[in-house]
């Protein structure tokens, strides 16, 4: 058939069974194809969600691939953090805040890290945050037992911490009865 | 038709290869970058001598640090995909500490960007991080001033006197952290990078006011379930009042809807319904771990309430007659306090009440906590429900005298929409209020504000909604 003109050979019928054929064959091929990628993408999403299973129930060999490549990564991957930096984060989360809600030229200026600094690139507006929206993890000891809780200093006044040990209890326990509900 | 059948075959090669591809991309992982920010020899450069622990291979206390803080960005490498390099500064230095209370760790996004090409929403702040994925570049490089994406700095004075004394880091990759006083090294950074890739609001929520005068990423998702209205629709006002709207401040995202479903399970809780000048109110109610379990679907009587000056030791001991009187063949209303709640319990129960309701001793108490211990000993067969004190409140200065206790199985974290719900106490709590999963989440999820030691550590659906919700935000 090559070199003729399918149109003057083929009968209209034929023509439009071939084509339907084809489009059949196309269509089929795309969903093949479809297939093949909804079947890697879940045989990918099965091993991510093997490999992120809660870590204390993935199987050692795998877990222990994750740590040699973290400790791989320690070797070669980390680098000492400029004076830039380093003064960065050694900032109080308050003084921070402070800086980056004042914005003022002066203070600024004490430090390198520029915090409260807008930088731009190409359209973009970029503030520099520094560690103003530092999230802590605190940890409370009370009668022997720890609650880990998150606050932020958002001010230079620390967040009063409520200290009703039996509220914390009340929280912390809230879905955890075998870690002891509300006593009293 | 040669040529036809040829352009087929290209066409699903095309196909085949344009899915390779993607999955090829799909399936590589990003890479976390850690800058050691430690003096020598202090931090991650401490050279003291340690045994391997649990799955981590360092030999000194430095090394087994870095160690655990590259396996945690490893478990976040694999789960955001993608191949952006995402720069970590890192420091373990002396942090705010007492020998009872003190940080242990902080981390947050050190720069944020707005109106950069791809960002789905104009004139909004996303962190940084997340900035650089969609703008497919690292906009601090290219804005003059490299910085890290994130932050983190961790107690490296635990355990020493005069901090958490007694308490100590366990650096394992195992997740078996020995009870008692070891804490969970990657487990505690694994939730704060959460925060530092995006899991966090900017606006400040005690006062409603947004970051700079505008909304960050975080605000298109959050609505108020009584208004239906999104943060970044509101006033400064509604916001401050919305972070305080326990129970019904929630998040929109679909990745996070169709993950809850996945994973939030329902509850048992007893609420309280009652007939008031204002029509009939809803009091969400605790789960007692004592008393009735079955067979308290509806539970329908008159109230009894115990003096309210006797607060807070009410019901401690045997009821007088005249109180007795008051709960006999009702439902008694107790306050909390004083002494445990299956004291409270037996003496109602001896006394002739047919349920009990406990009223919180305490305004920042929030959610709908399980309450009470299990003690088959103190024969205690009626069934009890723990309400807010400020709906205590509203139930003595309602004027009624009848309610109705139901056992209204609901989704644990969600609202009535059945979207995941977002942590906002009655009284805020900075840092915590609106940044975090409600901690009426069942399972415990890892963006909790508070750590119930059994939070997924799975950051993905059915068993937890970190990624999720990132996931929503553009990740």
């Amino acid at each position: 058939m090559d070199g003729l003109n399918r149109k003057q050979v083929l009968p209209n019928g034929i023509r439009a069974l071939a084509k339907a054929a084809l489009i059949t064959s196309a269509v089929a091929c795309t969903i093949t194809a479809a297939h093949a990628q909804s079947d890697k993408f879940k045989q990918r999403e099965q091993a991510q969600a093997s490999a992120l299973e809660q870590y204390r129930d993935m199987p050692d060999s795998e877990r222990a691939a994750i740590a040699n490549e973290a400790a791989a990564k320690t070797a070669i991957a980390n680098r000492s953090a400029t004076p830039s930096e380093r003064e960065m984060l050694m900032e109080s989360p308050a003084s921070a805040r402070a800086r980056l809600n004042t914005n003022s030229e002066l203070l600024l200026k004490r430090s390198s890290t520029g915090v409260g600094k807008e930088i731009h690139a190409g359209n973009s507006v970029g503030k520099v945050l520094g560690t103003a929206y530092f999230n802590s993890r605190t940890i409370d000891i009370k009668d022997g037992k720890h609650l880990e809780t998150c606050e932020v200093e958002k001010s230079a006044h620390k967040h009063a911490r409520d200290d009703d040990a039996v509220t914390n209890m009340a929280k912390s326990t809230v879905n955890s009865q075998a870690k002891g509900a509300i006593r009293e | 038709m040669n040529k036809l059948i040829s352009q087929i075959t290209r066409t699903s090669t095309a196909v085949a290869l344009a899915s390779v591809l993607t999955f090829s991309l799909q399936g590589n992982a990003a890479t976390f970058k850690l800058i050691n920010a430690d003096d020598p020899g202090i931090g991650f450069n401490d050279a003291t001598p340690a045994a391997p622990v649990g799955l981590n291979t360092g030999t000194t206390v430095g090394a087994q640090r870095l160690i655990a803080l590259n396996f945690v960005g490893s478990l976040w490498a694999r789960a955001l995909g993608g191949n952006d390099v995402i720069e970590v500064a890192a420091s373990f230095a002396p942090q705010e500490c007492t020998a009872t209370n003190g940080v242990l760790a902080a981390a947050g996004p050190l720069s944020v960007f707005r109106d950069f090409d791809n960002a789905r929403f104009p004139n909004t702040w996303y962190p940084s991080a997340l900035a650089n994925r969609l703008a497919k570049t690292d906009l601090d490089v290219a804005s003059g001033e490299p910085l890290p994406e994130i932050g983190v700095t961790s107690n490296g004075d635990l355990g020493k006197p005069g901090c958490l004394t007694g308490l100590s880091w366990y650096y394992g990759l195992d997740d078996k952290a020995p009870n008692g006083n070891s804490i969970d090294y990657v487990k505690t950074i694994l939730h704060e990078y959460g925060h530092g890739l995006g899991f966090l609001s900017f606006a400040d929520e005690s006062t409603g006011e947004l970051f700079d005068g505008r909304p960050s990423i975080w605000e298109h998702y959050m609505v108020d379930g009584k208004t239906e209205k999104r943060w970044v629709n509101m006033t400064d006002a509604e916001r401050k009042a919305s972070a305080i709207d326990n129970q019904f401040l929630a998040w929109t995202g679909f990745q996070s809807f169709i993950g809850a479903q996945q994973t939030l399970t329902n509850v048992d809780t007893l609420d309280v319904f009652l007939l008031d000048k204002n029509g009939i109110a809803f009091l969400p109610g605790g789960t007692a771990n004592f008393g009735a379990k079955e067979g308290r679907r509806s539970i329908s009587g008159a109230l009894g309430f115990l003096d309210d000056t006797r607060a807070p030791g009410a019901a401690c001991a045997a009821l007088t007659a005249e109180q007795a009187m008051s709960v006999k063949g009702r439902v008694a209303v107790i306050n909390r306090g004083g002494c445990a709640f299956t004291d409270k319990a037996k003496y109602a129960q001896a006394s002739g009440a047919s349920a009990v309701i406990f009223v919180n001793n305490s305004p920042s108490f929030a959610g709908r906590p399980a309450f009470g211990v299990d003690d088959p000993t103190a024969g205690i067969t009626i069934a009890s429900t723990l309400i807010s004190q400020q709906d205590g409140v509203r139930l003595r200065q309602s004027g009624t005298r009848y309610a109705s206790i139901f056992d209204t199985k609901r989704p644990g974290g969600m609202d009535l929409l059945r979207r995941p719900l977002l942590y906002a106490p009655t009284v805020v709590q900075p840092g915590s209020s609106v940044s975090h999963w409600d901690i009426t989440a069942t399972p415990n999820l890892l963006m909790e504000p508070i750590s119930n030691g059994d939070e997924s550590t799975a950051l993905r659906a059915p068993k937890d909604l970190t990624l999720p919700l990132l996931k929503d935000i553009g990740w």
